[in-house]
């Protein structure tokens, strides 16, 4: 369980990207929360390799993190809108 | 109003961030309820998680079936032109509430925990993230108001509603679910029947939203039966609040959150608070 949640965790972070081009949030929203369920259940039932469950649960974290602002940057419809608009008041466009 | 702010040089969302924020105040208020109740931190994490990826979900499909509808998705999908149609995404509370639900649920069943008494603790995580929800509705400009020209409207942006000045309904939602959130960890203070506080959150939560649905201006959301989609799921909400209420929780349900010893911090004596 540990290993498995560090191995998910550590894959969370570079598809985390993808969540910018909106649809592609769902890869890493799934790592992310399988890298959590298994490091978490990791941690409980194998304390011997809490290290590894640890390393897991932070990269799954981080992951996750990364998702939702590259989401909320350009993956979301609003945002995305709500940037194109400042862009274009910050260059005298608007 | 402000949708994104600079970090050197890349342009951060503020609903991102409020959504961030939200996120982990609510894992922070579920850690801090659980722990009194002997609930191991990674117990909280799994059901956060469970609950945020499923919100998700949820919501994302409920804006899907009710803003685009799904003859046009299959038409979509049909021309080669799919993941053109579901970039185009949002989310719906209610959807997104019905799926955390679920979320938790799964969860639970995961770290072998009670459902029905976690539940009670995830109603006020869930009423302070969404009060962080609906402040990044404000920043990013959606979920407005109607026109007003009362004192503490204001324009969000010229190019919103022809930048009127607009009622803050996010500001207001964010208000009564902070009052929530304040009134449910209160309650939760002392040993309460499950699921009350649940009841009481959804109970509540549908009788502001119905009414600050009529001062919404924004385009985006569906209609049903001559009242909004989130009006129209506020009735069946409110009725799934009073059952937990009214009859679930005077039934004296088993107020103990673990189903096995699994879940539980080592040396805690189960009863005690």
């Amino acid at each position: 369980m540990s290993i498995a949640g560090m191995i998910v965790g550590i894959c969370t972070i570079p598809f985390a990207f993808s969540a910018c081009t909106g649809y592609g949030i769902w890869w890493p929203l799934l790592l992310g929360i399988a890298g959590i369920v298994l490091s978490a259940i990791g941690m409980m039932k194998e304390p011997q390799r809490k290290g590894m469950a640890l390393a897991g649960l932070i990269c799954s974290i981080v992951g996750l993190v990364v998702m939702i602002i590259c989401f909320a940057c350009t993956g979301c419809d609003i945002c995305r809108y709500g940037t194109a608009v400042g862009l274009l008041s910050q260059y005298g466009l608007n | 109003m402000k949708p994104t702010f600079e970090v050197f040089g890349y342009h951060v969302g503020f609903y991102g961030i409020l959504m961030l924020i939200g996120l982990a105040s609510a894992f922070l208020v579920l850690w801090r309820l659980g722990r009194r109740r002997g609930v191991r931190f990674e117990c909280a994490i799994t059901v956060t998680a469970c609950a945020f990826g499923f919100a998700l979900l949820g919501g994302y499909v409920t804006y899907m079936l009710a803003s685009v509808g799904l003859p046009v998705i299959v038409q979509a999908a049909r021309e080669g032109k799919l993941f053109e149609v579901l970039s185009k995404g949002g989310i719906v509370f209610y959807g997104g509430l019905f799926g955390g639900i679920f979320g938790a649920w799964l969860g639970c069943r995961l770290v072998e925990l009670r459902f029905v008494a976690i539940m009670d603790l995830c109603a006020p995580a869930l009423a302070l993230a969404h009060a962080f929800g609906r402040v990044g509705c404000l920043f990013a400009g959606c979920c407005y108001g109607m026109p007003c020209d009362l004192f503490f409207c204001f324009p969000l942006s010229k190019d919103i509603a022809g930048g009127a000045s607009l009622f803050p309904v996010q500001l207001f939602e964010a208000g009564c679910d902070l009052i929530l959130f304040f009134a449910l960890v209160r309650y939760l203070k002392k040993p309460r029947p499950v699921p009350r506080a649940a009841g009481i959150y959804l109970m509540s939560y549908s009788v502001y939203r119905f009414i600050l649905e009529f001062f919404r201006y924004d385009e985006i959301r569906g209609q049903l039966f001559g009242i909004s989609t989130s009006q129209f799921l506020s009735i069946p909400v409110f009725l799934l609040g009073a059952v937990f209420c009214f009859a679930l929780a005077p039934r004296s349900i088993d107020p103990d959150p673990f189903r096995t010893e699994m879940g539980m911090i080592p040396g805690f004596k189960r009863g005690t608070r």
